[in-house]
């Protein structure tokens, strides 16, 4: 039976009780993994329950390993010090997503600055017409002020997120539209 | 520290189809594949927000496919034949050349050239 693959954490993670997600531990990194593929909502779902006890790098959605076995030679080991480092880096800051629909006099960089003030980093999200979709790093700690924020301006939030729009690693590639 | 809420699931959905093909990619080996959406195909309750994005979904797809294929064995996929590498079902012949009007056929009075930037035009 392959493991579908969430994401890499560190070993001491506090993984929730109630997703029978379970981690693979190889020296201080483990992957969290779960024994049969998950469909992509109990996927994000699970995985965005991991982000609320410390840094998750997250992985590519549909990743399958054979066993335990591989999880380690395959997926930890061969880059294991880029996956501290990415762990390192994350470790009190998680992405939060603000969508804003544009008013006729609004100004996304205006309205969004009191959640920008918070922020260590932001990029833009692909978005349509009249919408701003917005990606935020923010301390873990300035978690609720972010809410506030956001939804003060008359956004939408989302979050904690894994920091999927912010990892250093190779993305899936773009595609061909450019998004 | 104090642990976050988890998101409401309506934002959620809506953060999915934006993240739905980011991730650390791990190079297909033998033993750890990046395949099988047909299994975890999306739930109902999941809104696909935008034709935008249910393309990008069908892509994330095709790419899981060519993956499978890829590990298989079996043929690999046609050359490209379209604006920036697009695949299709047609086989790849020569280009066909451009129907071009001969510029006689269109009066001369009648050609509208739109410039942007250009010089006001002489009545």
């Amino acid at each position: 039976m392959s493991l579908h693959l969430f994401g890499v954490v560190r070993a001491t993670h506090e993984v929730p009780a109630d997703r029978n997600v379970r981690l693979v531990v190889l020296d201080d990194l483990a992957a969290a993994v779960r024994e049969a593929p998950v469909a992509a909502m109990p996927h994000f779902e699970a995985l965005s329950a991991l982000v609320t006890t410390g840094p998750v790098v997250p992985v590519v959605f549909g990743t399958l390993a054979e066993n335990e076995d591989a999880v380690r030679s395959d997926v930890l080991a061969p880059r294991a010090d880029d996956l501290r480092a990415q762990l390192d880096r994350l470790a009190d800051v998680v992405e939060v997503h603000v969508y804003l629909r544009l008013g006729a006099w609004t100004s996304a960089d205006t309205a969004l600055e009191p959640v920008s003030a918070l922020a260590e980093q932001a990029v833009e999200l692909p978005s349509e017409r009249q919408e701003v979709r917005r990606a935020f790093l923010v301390p873990r700690r300035q978690l609720a002020t972010a809410r506030q924020a956001a939804e003060k301006a008359g956004g939408r939030f989302a979050g904690p997120l894994p920091a999927f729009s912010f990892l250093d690693t190779r993305q899936a590639p773009a595609s061909r539209w450019g998004w | 520290m104090t642990a976050p809420a988890i998101p409401a699931s309506g934002g959620l959905a809506e953060a999915l189809n934006i993240l739905l093909d980011k991730g650390l990619v791990i190079d297909a080996t033998i033993r750890v594949s990046v395949i099988g959406i047909e299994i975890l195909t999306i739930e109902a309750k999941i809104v696909i927000a935008s034709v935008d994005t249910y393309i990008r979904y069908l892509e994330a797809m095709q790419r899981l496919d060519a993956t499978r294929r890829a590990i298989s064995g079996a043929v690999p996929p046609p050359g490209t034949q379209g604006i920036l590498g697009t695949h299709g079902i047609l086989p790849l012949t020569a280009p066909v050349a451009a129907a071009v009007m001969p510029a006689a056929a269109v009066p001369a009075d009648t050609v509208e050239r739109v410039e942007v930037g250009a010089p006001e035009r002489q009545p």
